[in-house]
């Protein structure tokens, strides 16, 4: 008893080990604690202890949300970092902080609590059987009846079928990745064909009810009351510095993330000045070009609107320079050339810069709503289904971790997604029946 | 003649397994100090005791099973994965004179190791019957054929001064001059090495967050434990090795071997644990295509100088 207690102290003082359960609206809330030494955000659900919601989930992924919280080893506690009415209530015994504070004490508490056994585990909330029955009978699962056909225990199993590159017949694997795989945005599901790392299909979607453009609250009310031109420009810097910090922790960079997010936090000056050097710094030391440069690649050809995206393709068109607010203040457009990962990030990376500059000098000038106003992820003109063809364009053949890289850059809003219903002709038949929740 | 002292099998296994703790512990607490300083935070005494901390905390979590699994390979993976730490750090030199087995044919043992912890992490990958952790397998074993070739080379091209396999009379070799001066390329591609044959910082392809934690994905608790703390032991391994083929292993004046050793092993694994967190994680394809076009054809260019060097 005194060996557990000794070691249950030593293991309270461990940093909270957290799994991020992001919903709409939350990713600016989670990348405050990406910058935290006394946190640590796991990849995966089995290595944390706390399951943090962040920002709203839709009822439709009330089952995906509590698979997720049974998949947290025991002993295990849930945090909501919300003030979203129907996500609180999906986890009603929950600890509950405030949007605006920060949850590093209360996850610190938690964990040591769950630890000393001063609070109990979060129970499993879905039943823990079998959802098909096993119909092996050796015991490693062979033989039986029914187990041809690829699905042996309601799993697919991976079929042959010819690889796209060059016809040698490969096993295939199919399954579903989503909606809250971290580095996804949320509520996105996509659903994958594999053949070793090399993707052969790919199907995004997102549920019926994801709701709106998902968009940081200054831009929402810009479109119905005035507001500061410095504010609005800070807010489009947090957001797109937000975007290359994702792409760069993804890539195992938390030192470079960490900085541009300190750097998100600062209203000085000196901001523009430092991001136009830690721009240089990440050119020339971070091999960002090893993974980032002829990734994803979406040329001028395929696009049209505005935005990062399609200015970093090279699209000269930015609404800011119609809008009378931006009138005086040297606001010039931005542009790079080749429309991939690297462009995109570097693209961003100083759009930012230059909403400091912007910032700086705009002083108490307000924008009256009436003019159409530049987002943060801009007004690409893709329909929806547009946007699913282009994905699965970018990921045929692509391997997995390449197309990865190029979903992380391209920002996107689940919003601008086909969804569910609209899904099409993935969700019928054998293809169907195939598909697994990996996250 | 060098005269190597050996352990007897009960001081050699308690050799080895502080070894490789220590190991183990050292890079934690090395990668730990990186992050911190690289998020402009200063270390405090609280980040020494951190790497317990955390040992202490998987110890009180629950091993979480997954449906089906492969529980015979999930057993042998970290088994063989340990297995693989162990053997390849017999050969290596703790002090002067000083390792658990110092076998004539040191570096095909070493080298046979290699191969050894790629299937270990496959097996690791597989066991877990999930997507992503068998695609973190899959992964690994297509890049493993590349590191062990550069390996093969790198290795062949230091040993080539001794005319010797056995890895004492290599350091022997290095009394004068270090392998790192004369055979410039070999210290660097060794560095891919070690950080592709425990997939670390750029060439953590296994276990990288694209596939929400790899082959490690499913692992909770004790074994995630285990399977960190022997990945972590591997890389001081290769630390080790590294020290003795390139930096002159016990050689230095003043201090004694041992603390030469442990000093040289210190400097590289601190070198590659900060190249890990300043470079990002490469593409799998990417990395076969640069080992392939660049590295191997170097690590001949290498070869070629070392044997010239070694010329009579």
């Amino acid at each position: 008893m005194s060996q557990i207690s000794w070691l249950a102290k030593l293991a309270a003082a461990a940093p909270p080990q957290v799994f991020p359960l992001l919903g709409r609206g939350g990713r600016e809330q989670l990348q405050q604690l990406r910058v935290q030494q006394e946190l640590a955000l796991t990849s995966s659900p089995r290595h944390a202890m706390l399951l943090l919601v962040v920002g709203a989930l839709a009822p439709s992924q009330e089952r995906a949300a509590l698979l997720l919280h049974d998949q947290l080893p025991e002993p295990r506690g849930v945090l909501v970092w919300s003030d979203h009415p129907w996500t609180l209530a999906l986890f009603p015994n929950a600890q509950c902080v405030a949007p605006a504070a920060l949850p590093l004490t209360a996850a610190q508490a938690l964990q040591r609590a769950l630890l000393m056994g001063e609070e109990p585990s979060s129970p499993a909330r879905l039943p823990g059987d079998n959802p098909v029955q096993w119909r092996g009978v050796g015991k490693h699962g062979q033989g039986g009846e029914g187990m041809m056909g690829g699905k042996p225990y309601g799993r697919a199993m991976a079929m042959k079928r010819p690889d796209l590159r060059d016809g040698l017949q490969l096993d295939a694997l199919r399954f579903v990745l989503g909606p809250f795989l971290s580095y996804m945005p949320p509520g996105l599901e996509l659903a994958i064909e594999l053949q070793g790392d090399v993707i052969q299909q790919l199907r995004a979607r997102v549920s019926d009810d994801a709701g709106g453009p998902d968009l940081p609250p200054l831009f929402r009310d810009a479109a119905s009351r005035p507001v500061r031109v410095d504010a609005l420009e800070r807010a489009r810097a947090r957001h797109l510095l937000g975007a290359c910090a994702e792409l760069l922790w993804l890539h195992g960079l938390d030192g470079w993330a960490a900085q541009l997010l300190q750097l998100n936090a600062r209203r000085d000056h000196d901001v523009a000045k430092e991001l136009w050097a830690l721009s240089g710094r990440l050119r020339r030391s971070s091999g960002l070009q090893l993974f980032t440069r002829g990734v994803g690649s979406l040329p001028a050809t395929l696009l049209s609107g505005t935005g990062p995206i399609a200015r970093a393709a090279g699209l000269r068109q930015d609404e800011r320079s119609r809008d009378p607010a931006y009138r005086g203040l040297g606001f010039e457009i931005v542009t790079h050339a080749c429309g991939d990962a690297e462009a995109r990030f570097f693209q961003r990376l100083h759009e930012a810069a230059q909403a400091h500059e912007l910032a700086a000098r705009a002083g108490e000038r307000v924008r009256e709503p009436g003019p159409p106003l530049e987002t943060p992820r801009g007004a690409l003109q893709v329909t929806r289904e547009r946007w699913s063809q282009l994905l699965s364009l970018l990921a045929a053949g692509s391997s997995w971790d390449s197309f990865v890289t190029t979903l992380v850059s391209l920002d996107l809003d689940a919003a601008l997604l086909p969804s569910s219903s609209n899904y099409g002709d993935a969700h019928t038949g054998r293809a169907a029946e195939a598909e697994e929740h990996a996250c | 003649m060098l005269e190597v002292r050996a352990m007897s099998p009960l001081t050699a296994a308690a050799c080895a397994l502080c070894a490789l703790l220590a190991g183990a512990y050292l890079t934690a607490l090395i990668e730990r100090m990186l992050s911190v300083r690289g998020r402009g935070h200063r270390v405090s005494r609280r980040d020494f005791g951190l790497p317990l901390y955390q040992a202490a905390l998987r110890m009180r979590q629950e091993v979480v099973h997954t449906e089906r699994p492969d529980s015979l390979l999930a057993l042998l993976a970290p088994a063989s994965y340990g297995a693989a730490a162990t053997a390849a750090l017999s050969v290596v030199p703790l002090g002067a004179s000083l390792a658990i087995a110092d076998v004539h044919t040191g570096i095909v043992l070493f080298g046979a190791a290699e191969a050894f912890a790629i299937v270990a992490v496959f097996m690791h990958g597989w066991s877990f019957n999930s997507q992503l952790s068998l695609i973190g397998a899959y992964r690994f074993v297509a890049l493993g054929l590349s590191y062990e070739l550069l390996s093969m080379f790198v290795l062949i091209a230091a040993a080539l001064p001794a005319r010797s396999l056995q890895v004492s009379l290599i350091v022997d070799s290095q009394a004068r001059v270090w392998n790192v001066l004369r055979q410039p390329l070999g210290l660097p591609l060794w560095i891919v090495v070690m950080l592709g044959v425990s997939f670390w910082g750029p060439l953590d392809l296994a276990d990288s967050r694209d596939l929400a934690g790899g082959t490690s994905l499913e692992s909770s608790g004790r074994e995630r434990l285990l399977w960190q703390l022997l990945r972590r032991a591997m890389l001081a391994v290769f630390a080790g090795m590294g020290a003795a083929m390139f930096l002159g292993g016990w050689h230095g004046p003043l201090l004694p071997g041992w603390l030469w050793m442990l000093l040289k092993t210190l400097a590289l694994l601190s070198l590659a644990l900060w190249l890990g967190q300043r470079v990002g994680r490469m593409h799998a394809e990417r990395v076969v295509r640069a080992i392939w076009l660049v590295l191997l054809p170097l690590s001949f260019v290498g070869l070629v100088i070392a044997g010239l060097g070694a010329l009579p």
